[in-house]
Order: structure tokens, then sequence, then C-alpha cells
């Protein structure tokens, strides 16, 4: 599936693709990302001319990705797929190249989770359960300052977004809820965030390293 | 071009903000359920093991309750663990109990089978409360503080008034809590002779 993702966005690239540009494949990963729960790796295409680009990539994860190995919720393999596309203007190009863009991302997140809990924020209560699928989709918009770095056909670029992001998250096939009324998350989630049922604005920063390969 | 310290100011800002790891502390316990039922001699302070025969007048049913912890996260990093100050030192409970009933198979003290004892019985924590009546007990157990209402939990006993009349019986229990939850179990069968 994902392969033929990469293919068919290719092609439309190609499609648009002016005299002039240039082409990268790469490879790009969220670090911080790593460390949280549901890390994943971006590949895709980004286009360049003289003093602009545009790129998308699409991204995947699982569970091998991540840099703790305390994954004892997990019931079973987890699939993790979203979308970035974006434009950027190329500001210099020596001694490296800086940009300033703005992207759009959305991403998908499914999860089987075993013997847990869920805070459903509004109405205020708590779900223990044997077995649920977690979900998530977050929509965001980012403007993004990368610095990229060259060395012949090779690439590679930082790039800090700032932005903000939609987040749904939700629990479906829940097997054996247990309700509990009244009860809000006790401590500050991070990593483990997925807990909260709720649907947010919430204000975003990235970072995002990417290796890119000129074709 | 020269690079604007202020997108760095705002890089090392984001990032102390974006990081930080959940400590361990705090959380909340909540009634699964009775684990088990027991037949206790209050005079003895024994559990009686099954089959049980007696004539004493001094038995009660000793409730056992299971007990489920959650919140608190087993994922931690030993950096920053005490990033956040407002972790609860405690425990707290996510459900209360707010009603108890008592059946038995048999008529007894002058009730039809299948009706709720519950009224007649006292109830008791060791150490903590004296035998009470079913809404004195219900209203005390909200209130006992964190370490009082966990011995709830290992055991509080419903004490029969007299020894009824010579026949087997078997007691269930039902306890239900604030969400409307009802947990049941049964007591081995006692022959009262």
């Amino acid at each position: 599936m994902a392969m033929k993702s990469i293919l068919v966005l290719a092609i439309l690239f190609c499609f648009v693709l002016p005299s002039r540009a240039q082409v990268d494949i790469q490879l790009k990963t969220d670090p911080f990302e790593l460390g949280y729960t549901f890390p994943r790796l971006n590949i895709g295409i980004e286009v360049k001319g003289d003093d602009w680009a545009y790129w998308s990539s699409l991204h995947y994860g699982w569970e091998g990705l991540g840099l703790h190995d305390k994954r004892t919720y997990l019931s079973g393999p987890y699939s993790i797929w979203g979308i970035h596309g974006g434009v950027k203007r190329i500001l210099t190009s020596l001694p490296f190249e800086q940009s300033l863009g703005l992207h759009l991302r959305f991403d998908r997140t499914g999860v089987p989770l075993t013997d847990d809990v869920f805070y459903q924020i509004e109405p205020a209560h708590a779900v223990l359960f044997d077995l649920a699928i977690y979900k998530r989709t977050r929509l965001g918009a980012f403007i993004d300052y990368g610095m990229e770095f060259f060395h012949g056909r090779f690439c590679i670029e930082v790039i800090h977004s700032f932005g903000v992001r939609r987040i749904r998250k939700w629990y479906d096939d829940i097997e054996n809820p247990f309700v509990l009324a009244e009860i809000t998350p006790p401590v500050k989630l991070v990593r483990t965030d997925y807990k909260k049922a709720e649907s947010v604005w919430k204000g975003a920063y990235v970072y995002s390293m990417k290796m890119g390969w000129r074709l | 071009m020269q690079r604007k310290p202020g997108l760095v100011v705002i890089v090392m800002i984001t990032l102390f903000l974006t990081i930080g790891f959940q400590c361990e502390d705090g959380g909340y316990i909540a009634i699964r359920g009775v684990s088990k039922v027991e037949i206790f001699d209050r005079v003895s302070k024994e559990v009686l093991p099954a089959p049980i025969s007696t004539t004493t007048d001094s038995l009660a049913l000793l409730i056992s309750f299971e007990l489920e912890q959650f919140a608190s996260n087993e994922v931690s990093f030993s950096l920053m663990d005490e990033a956040w100050a407002d972790c609860p030192d405690g425990f707290c409970m996510a459900n209360e109990i707010t009603d108890i009933r008592v059946f038995c198979d048999k008529a007894i003290y002058n009730l039809p089978v299948n009706s709720d004892l519950a009224g007649l019985l006292t109830y008791r924590v060791q150490d903590i409360i004296e035998s009470v009546a079913l809404d004195e007990f219900l209203d005390i157990l909200p209130g006992l503080n964190e370490g009082y209402y966990f011995g709830v939990f290992e055991g509080f006993t419903m004490n029969f008034p007299t020894k009824p009349a010579p026949d087997v019986y078997i007691f269930s229990v039902e306890i239900e809590d604030n969400n409307g939850h009802v947990f049941t179990a049964s007591a081995p069968p006692v022959e009262w002779q």
C-alpha cells in the first residue's frame, strides 16, 4: 500500500515537473517522536527550482522504530500512516541553504491496546477495558524554517516547524468496559497522552531531519 | 544571511515546553469486584474452612474486594522524573460503595427466601469501625481517609445478630458502587446446628 502510494506520488510530481527542476528522494524523521509513543518514518519526493521547492512525503510507523521498550500495553502490531506536503522559498544557498516554507500534514493512528484505561474528557469519566482500539487523527498546518547541507548528490536538512494541529483521539471496539464517572486524568500525560479521548487544537513544534538523494 | 537570535529563543522555549515525562506517583484505585466472601468467627477471629458446620452464634461474612490500580504509568525516564510537581502523592478511590445487599437461600430471621438481610446485620472494620448499622456504615465509608479506606478492602465483616434456626444456609452478597456497578459473590454453605 505504502509503495503504491509513493509510486503514485512520484508520477504526479513528474507530471508537474518543470524542465529546470531537480528532484530529491528524501527520507525524513521527527527525532523526538522516536522517543514518544508512536514513531514513524517518512519517505517522499522534493522538487526544487532556483529559489523555491515543493515536496510531499508519506509516513509509516511501526513498533520497532521506538527507542523505549515498555510497550506492554500493545496487544498487536499497530499502523500509523500519514501524508505531508508543502512549499518553501529558498532564501540563501551559501554556505548552506536556508528556506522558509509552509506545509500541511495529516496522519492517522490505529493501535490495539489491552488492560488499560482511557479518560473521556467531556464528560469526565474513565473507562477501564480489556481490549480497545485507540484511534487518532491529526491535521496540522506549519511554518517551516529549514537548513540544508549538500555533499554531492547527498543532502541533509534540519527543519524547525511551528504550527497548529487539530487532534482527535477516540477509542473503538471496547471490550468489557468499566465506566467510572467524574474521573479526570490525575497527572499530566505526555507519553501516555493517548489515554485522553478528546478533540483539541494544539500549538505544536516539530523538529525534523531529512536525508535526500538528488536524482 | 545573519541568523536571528529570536528564532533560537523560540526554539529553546518550545523544546522546553514540549519535553517532559510523567512521574509515577499518584493515580486511582477502582473496586472491580468482590473477590471472596468467607465465613468468619468473630470470637476465635478465624475464617472457617469448608465444609462449615458450627454451633456458634458469633458468625459473620468476611468480604474481600478485587481492586484495580490505574493511571500511574509504567513508562518513565530517569531524567526529568520530577518534572511535574503536581502529581498527587497517594491514590484516590475512583468509585465508592453506596449500597450493600445480602440474600439467603433459606427463610431466615422470619424473612422469606431471598429477602435482603443487609439491614439486620452490623458492619465492622478491624480497628477502624466498630459494629454499626448499614446506613451508618455507608455514611462513614466515603469520609475515611486513604489508609483507613484501604483497610476496608482488606476485609470488613457483616455480623449476624443471632444464631438462626438450624439448617444449611448459603449467603450471597451484592455490593453496588456510585456508578451503578453491582458486584456479587456467594459464601460457602454453612451448616448452623
